[in-house]
């Protein structure tokens, strides 16, 4: 099993890496937030670091920082009818880019990536930029999530409500 | 002066409603931060973040940047962030420890209490030229009580145990609920939002709200890892008889409050909860320490501070203009509880506090909505009538036990006090 993954390289390990993160980034876009959900393994954590990139959760509250059952209550949130900062939604479109996934175990490839998104509501527009971290591993032959992390590049700022990164 | 001719004569604040005026309108938001934040105590934080001396943090009231420092005398100094020179900011680190401050431009440098120590090419300065006179600012005043840190641009007015009169004893609460009696404050969760300043305030007084804004609830259900299933239950009986019942809310002089809740709302128990009130309970006994836990206090201290006890943070609203501020959240660690029951209120505060959390979103949401809707007629009302059981109590203060607006009352009660006194110059 291992053995045959880490024989994945190149053009094509490229090319899946990239396929999958699009994936993700569409299936947030249009809110398809149980299928965003089922991306992420059991023992998954989704880090969105507050100050910096190298912030510390064990010294300071970070911007998100949660296991399954606290993204689970995000999507619930998102998903919620009449909920304010949903009410209407906002529009976001991520732009994924400079993708360069490296193998960090046997069945463990860092993905790191730039991505831009872009964010509407109600006449007010912004952008948030950073670096996407992600950790994936293969279950049943597809890629999975262990860890997310997103280092905004103004993370350090009081900023507006975020869309999902 | 125009605006004091508009603030007297235009009927701005009654008993029980303001105009919405007051929330739109830049001139007023400009005396604002003349007659209220450049004059009264403004928190900019707490001590335990910068504990040892060379510690510093910067901040920014109306603009205006600041340095807090931590001297090798112990002392707290208050400094204005611009250089003597040319007037540069000597310091852009948020957090940080130094002993001295360098002017970027010209290489002035300075000492944490804001004594000037160096200036390159001195003699071209002429013999005259007196380097003792050149210090950095100094705002003031700055003091702390309960660990909380305090300025004031106003040189005179009340000292800050005068100024925080009947809410100190409501804030030392805070600390006190720490085995040691002492909290350390970590670095903040920063949210912005489209409203002005005072919605803020109104949104931590009102307790109208939270079924309307916050469907979601709370958060996550908190993982319990009691060994032993639940530990203490928080919900003890309260033992003081001002505390029967299930809200208490007080105004005191000087727009300050305190409203409780007791039994706390449940966010779900933190771990290690058991260990900490046996830790607690050794300081101050089993039942107060059963009846501190058992109890959500929050306490606003006017303009500007609000603590609240049931996670054991504090959060701080910066007015950035008329209808943009910021709210900084901090979490605090109880000295003497247990790690983990510190990491999980650390984690909970900044997923309330979050501009990617779920709570203050919520709020944050309708006050950008009521900034935009009160536009729509600016000598309109905003009401705050709510309140069937208001009193004063023996104390004098104004108390209830129902939802009320008793706490915005209060509030507007002072602003209208602050904005009637003339600019001093």
């Amino acid at each position: 099993m291992t053995g045959v993954l880490r024989t994945l390289g190149g053009p094509a390990l490229q090319y899946d890496v990239e396929q999958f993160l699009y994936r993700e980034a569409w299936l947030v876009d249009s809110r398809q937030y149980d299928e965003w959900l089922a991306l992420f393994t059991v023992d998954a954590l989704y880090w969105v670091p507050n100050g910096s990139a190298d912030s510390d959760p064990k010294e300071r509250g970070q911007l998100a920082y949660e296991n399954l059952s606290g993204l689970e209550h995000r999507v619930y949130r998102l998903k919620l009818p009449g909920i304010g900062p949903q009410s209407p939604p906002p529009s976001y479109r991520h732009l994924v880019g400079n993708v360069i996934p490296a193998w960090t175990g046997d069945n463990e490839l860092l993905v790191i990536s730039s991505q831009v998104v872009s964010f509407a509501r109600q006449g007010r527009e912004a952008q948030y930029a950073g670096t996407w971290e992600h950790l994936l591993t293969q279950i049943d032959g597809r890629w999975r999530i262990r860890r997310k992390k997103v280092s905004l590049i103004n993370n350090d700022q009081a900023l507006w409500q975020l869309p999902v990164l | 002066m125009a605006i004091e001719m508009r603030l007297r004569t235009m009927d701005l604040v009654r008993e029980d409603m303001v105009r919405r005026r007051i929330f739109a309108d830049p001139a007023i938001f400009n005396a604002e931060m003349k007659r209220i934040f450049g004059r009264t105590w403004v928190c900019v934080g707490h001590e335990s973040e910068i504990p040892e001396p060379g510690d510093f943090k910067t901040e920014d009231i109306d603009g205006r940047p600041i340095i807090l420092t931590r001297h090798v005398d112990g002392k707290i100094y208050a400094l204005l962030n611009s250089c003597r020179h040319r007037g540069a900011t000597v310091c852009e680190i948020p957090y940080g420890k130094t002993n001295v401050f360098r002017c970027p431009y010209h290489g002035w440098t300075y000492l944490s209490n804001g004594e000037l120590i160096s200036v390159p090419y001195r003699e071209e300065f002429g013999p005259d030229f007196d380097i003792a006179s050149f210090g950095l600012g100094r705002l003031p005043r700055v003091a702390t009580y309960g660990g909380f840190l305090f300025v004031s641009f106003g040189s005179d007015g009340p000292d800050l145990l005068e100024h925080l009169g009947h809410a100190a004893p409501w804030v030392d609460q805070f600390s006190g609920r720490a085995p040691e009696r002492k909290v350390q404050a970590t670095k903040p969760v920063k949210q912005r939002y489209v409203g002005n300043w005072k919605l803020q305030l109104d949104n931590f007084g009102d307790n109208y709200h939270p079924q309307f804004v916050h469907p979601a609830g709370f958060g996550p259900r908190r993982r319990r890892q009691e060994p032993n299933g639940a530990g203490a239950q928080s919900s003890g009986p309260a033992s003081r008889p001002s505390d029967v019942g299930s809200r208490i809310q007080r105004s005191f002089a000087r727009g300050h409050a305190m409203m409780t809740f007791s039994p706390p709302r449940s966010f779900g128990d933190p771990p290690k909860l058991a260990e900490y009130i046996t830790a607690l309970s050794e300081r101050v006994g089993p039942d107060e320490a059963r009846r501190l836990v058992a109890t959500d206090l929050h306490v606003f201290i006017y303009p500007n501070l609000f603590i609240q006890t049931n996670m054991n943070h504090f959060r701080i609203v910066r007015p950035l203009a008329v209808d943009q501020s910021e709210v900084q959240t901090y979490a605090c660690r109880l000295v003497g509880a247990p790690d983990e029951y510190n990491q999980a209120n650390l984690e909970l505060t900044a997923g309330w506090g979050s501009p990617a959390g779920f709570v203050q979103v919520d709020d944050l949401e309708a006050l950008t909505r009521v900034q935009r809707g009160l536009r729509a007629d600016v000598d309109q009302w905003v009401l705050f009538k709510m309140g069937r059981d208001e009193r004063v109590n023996e104390d004098g203060d104004r108390e209830s036990n129902s939802m009320t607006d008793l706490l915005s009352r209060g509030f507007y009660r002072e602003w209208a006090r602050l904005m009637s006194e003339p600019d001093r110059r």
